[in-house]
């Protein structure tokens, strides 16, 4: 089952299986970033931060055994087999329903915060001090006796009760199914994946996407309602923005009009970094103002040579071509082309 | 402080009526000033004895454990009585939770501890700085070269104790040779100070012990699963790896009416928490664990204790089947013995002790190796900061290897052997005590019939709800109560 979604994660097109690895559990390097815009995959950027390599490998090998996948010196491809199931995984797997809430939120954090507060919130309802309080890091326990505490401990119980009811309306069956028999409380054990897989007939995997997109989607359904019992809660499992707090930084000296060399020397930091931030930055930033740093007359030679396919050459092969370019520039035209076509 | 303060605070504290045999005779010598060593079998309750002396004594409790699972177990328990004055300090906690856990540490009455947070000096600074009255050693048994749960970290507690201003020590485990028990007692001492000892039998006369002999695994799995068919109540199977654990337990699930669950490190925190919960509620008939882990089971009526492997040691065997019974009512521990066990047994051991060749080449290289050799790896680090010479290492590994290879022969010599079994046992630990059998002790051979004799035959299934809850508003009423 993990092998289908790993499957779905290549294309025919060669893609490299480090760089796709990388995008799922989310390391965060500008080259990682870089290829995940390229090949379509930024949204599931993250999607599992504790996902094992030697799983991914080992399954990779599988498909490739299976006929289904193909390596090459570029990297992996779907072969036609592989291309005839994904299309029909398409139809029969379950897919990520808000992709683009994949890496707003810390959501191993969010799942154990939730669940703690939610056994707390019913043991509170039963009048019931002794119980064991399930396993979290000292972080959470803290975090969940601060908003206890910041709460009126009399209404929190219908507080919570009412909004989770209002919530499951939202989702379908499966969702609902899933998010309900994994809450634990004073009469409730809970279930495990696996278990709610088995009486669910899903997979382990599909049983856990589920669940993570239920997540996310109470995390940000929260946020959207002008009053929720959640919303310092989520505050805390919310990640800052995809873009580092560092290239922010360096965004704000470009807008008052420094140069690259002057900002290095006034954060006391390598250039190579600064070019590292800019890089970031056009990722994820749609105003990015690429005329500051490509010329239209290198862009002009650029797409003359390169054409439709941005990554057919190498940089080395570039450079072969236009010996005074550099890396920062050729990099900075192909994200500039990825998004303005 | 007399009997009847000691029940009082026990029934205040705890809410249980009398003691277990050998708490009270530990908490007293430890309350009178005497550091103490106290072996008590498995299920005794060796966490009471701390725990009491520790509410009654001034200052901090520091408890050195050498499981994360049996400390986030123990500070849950804590959780449990609604005493929030345990912390559990390790390598679970991140950077930021444990430097706020160690500025806060004047708050916590109780704190765990693995030995490797201890060579930490952020770690030992601040424990300098509170009142430690009284230093826990559990499982002190991992102290001895001797023994097969050997920690080389656990050879560091004696400095930190000097350091920490020598505070009373108590040593607990659970099983210890008279060889094993001086040597903890050697490896803790304070100058000028003695132990007391308390000694409890690891007799255990409720638990009915037997061996399966099998020629192959196919035979093994038919055995076991029609076994469980007839066992009365719930149990544990123990296996020596992972992956075994899992694969049975879904053959049980698929086999048999019986529910079955695997419970080991690859657990996530949650799913171990919701296992242990079922178990505790009779919703899982089988848990299939690892040694390590089961460790943190906490159930007073465990039925049956099943070795799919067998064990590599007599202390794991005698610690394992120990889980069994807790309530004092009729139990079974049952070993799977088949021809290849040896073999297996000795590649488990090949796989955790470096040998002579891997030891000479990771100290050479270790700049590019360290963080490479897993478990082996980090072994060996322990040795390398010491700077312990090349030579001096392979001579400890030597002997570790001798050691469990000691071990599992006397273990193997145990299944051939054909005296009782209970007898066996007592002899290996230097006991003198004699077992008065009958056919309610032991067998060497399994047969049926003894599930009869025994009263343990199947009379009802424990488990027969279905999991799920359908409906949402059910859930709702087992998680809220209206006001
Ligand atoms: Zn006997």
């Amino acid at each position: 089952m993990i092998e289908d979604y790993i499957l779905q994660m290549f294309q025919e097109d060669p893609r490299r299986p480090n760089v796709v690895y990388s995008i799922i559990i989310g390391r965060n390097t500008v080259s990682n970033i870089y290829w995940g815009m390229r090949y379509n995959l930024l949204d599931y950027f993250g999607m599992d931060p504790q996902f094992s390599n030697m799983l991914f490998r080992e399954n990779i090998v599988k498909l490739q055994k299976n006929k289904l996948l193909d390596e090459n010196e570029v990297g992996v491809k779907l072969t036609s087999l592989g291309l005839e199931r994904k299309k029909k995984l398409k139809k029969s797997l379950y897919q990520v329903k808000y992709p683009k809430l994949m890496n707003q939120y810390r959501l191993n954090e969010w799942s154990e915060t939730l669940t703690l507060a939610i056994q707390v919130i019913s043991e509170l309802s039963f009048t019931n001090r002794h119980y064991y309080p399930i396993m979290t890091s000292e972080l959470t326990k803290f975090n969940i006796k601060r908003w206890l505490s910041n709460n009126v401990k009399e209404k929190l119980v219908s507080q919570v009760h009412s909004e989770l009811e209002l919530f499951i309306k939202e989702l379908d069956t499966n969702a609902e199914l899933i998010f309900m028999n994994k809450l634990i409380g004073h009469q409730l054990n809970g279930l495990t994946n696996k278990q709610l897989a088995i009486e669910l007939t899903l997979s382990e995997i599909e049983t856990d996407l589920i669940y993570r997109d239920t997540m996310n989607y109470f995390a940000s359904w929260i946020e959207q309602q002008e009053q929720s019992v959640f919303k310092e809660l989520v505050q805390l499992i919310r990640n800052k923005g995809i873009i580092s707090e560092s290239a922010q930084d360096t965004m704000k000296f470009i807008n008052a009009g420094l140069s690259v060399n002057n900002i290095a020397r006034k954060r006391q930091l390598k250039k190579s970094t600064i070019n590292e931030h800019l890089l970031e930055l056009a990722m994820f930033d749609d105003k990015f103002p690429y005329q500051l740093f490509l010329t239209s007359e290198l862009v002009g030679i650029l797409t003359k040579i390169i054409g439709g396919n941005i990554d057919q050459y190498s940089f080395q092969e570039i450079q072969e071509k236009i010996p005074e370019i550099d890396f920062f520039d050729y990099r900075l035209y192909q994200i500039y082309r990825s998004k303005n076509g | 402080m007399t009997t009847i303060n000691l029940k009082e605070k026990l029934s205040e504290y705890f809410g249980f009526e009398s003691f277990m045999s050998g708490q009270e005779e530990t908490i007293k010598t430890v309350l009178s000033g005497h550091d103490t060593l106290s072996v008590l079998p498995t299920g005794t309750g060796k966490s009471l004895c701390y725990q009491l002396a520790g509410y009654l004594m001034n200052g901090t409790t520091l408890i050195v454990s050498p499981l994360l699972s049996l400390i986030q177990d123990q500070v849950s328990q804590f959780n449990f009585r609604g005493n929030g004055v345990a912390i559990g300090l390790t390598s679970l906690l991140s950077y930021s939770e444990k430097k706020y856990v160690l500025k806060n540490i004047n708050a916590y009455k109780f704190i765990y501890l693995s030995p490797e947070m201890l060579s930490q000096v952020e770690v030992t600074n601040a424990l300098k700085s509170i009142n430690v009255s009284l230093f826990v050693v559990d499982e002190a048994h991992c102290i001895s070269t001797w023994g097969p749960d050997f920690r080389p970290d656990y050879l560091n507690l004696n400095n930190v104790i000097a350091e920490l201003g020598e505070p009373l020590i108590l040593a607990l485990t659970a099983t210890a040779t008279p060889r094993i028990q001086d040597d903890i007692v050697a490896q803790l001492i304070m100058p000028n100070r003695s132990f007391n000892k308390i000694i409890r039998s690891v007799n255990r006369e409720n638990i009915f012990l037997s061996t399966i002999k099998v020629n192959d695994e196919f035979e093994k799995n038919e055995q076991l699963l029609g076994l469980l068919n007839k066992l009365d109540g719930v149990g544990i199977i123990y296996f020596s790896s992972k992956k075994k654990a899992n694969e049975i337990s879904e053959l049980i699930n698929q086999h048999t009416k019986l529910k079955s669950e695997p419970y080991h490190a690859d657990l996530t925190d949650t799913a171990r928490y919701i296992v242990q919960q079922q178990f505790m509620m009779n919703q899982i008939d089988v848990i299939c664990a690892t040694s390590a882990f089961g460790m943190g089971i906490n159930k007073k009526d465990i039925r049956y204790v099943i070795h799919y492997h067998m064990p590599a040691n007599f202390e794991s065997y005698v610690q394992e089947f120990g889980r069994a019974g807790r309530d004092g009512q009729q139990s079974i521990a049952i070993v799977f013995s088949q021809v290849n066990d040896l073999f297996l047994q000795r590649r488990l051991i090949d796989l955790t002790i470096p040998d002579a060749d891997f030891i000479k080449l990771y100290f050479k290289k270790h700049a590019e190796l360290v963080g490479l050799g897993e478990e082996k790896g980090k072994l060996l680090d322990y040795y390398y900061e010491k700077h312990d010479t090349v030579d001096q290492v392979q001579a400890l590994f030597r002997q570790r290897k001798i050691e469990k290879e000691i071990g599992l022969q006397s273990m193997m010599a145990f299944i051939d052997s054909n005296q009782c079994r209970k007898q066996e046992i007592l002899r290996h630990f230097g006991e003198s005590k004699v077992v008065q059998h009958d056919k309610s002790c032991c067998s060497v051979v399994f047969t049926e019939k003894t599930l009869e004799v025994i009263g343990l035959e199947k009379r009802r299934n424990v488990t027969d709800e279905k999991r799920l809850i359908q409906s949402s508003e059910t859930i709702m009423t087992k998680l809220f109560q209206k006001s």
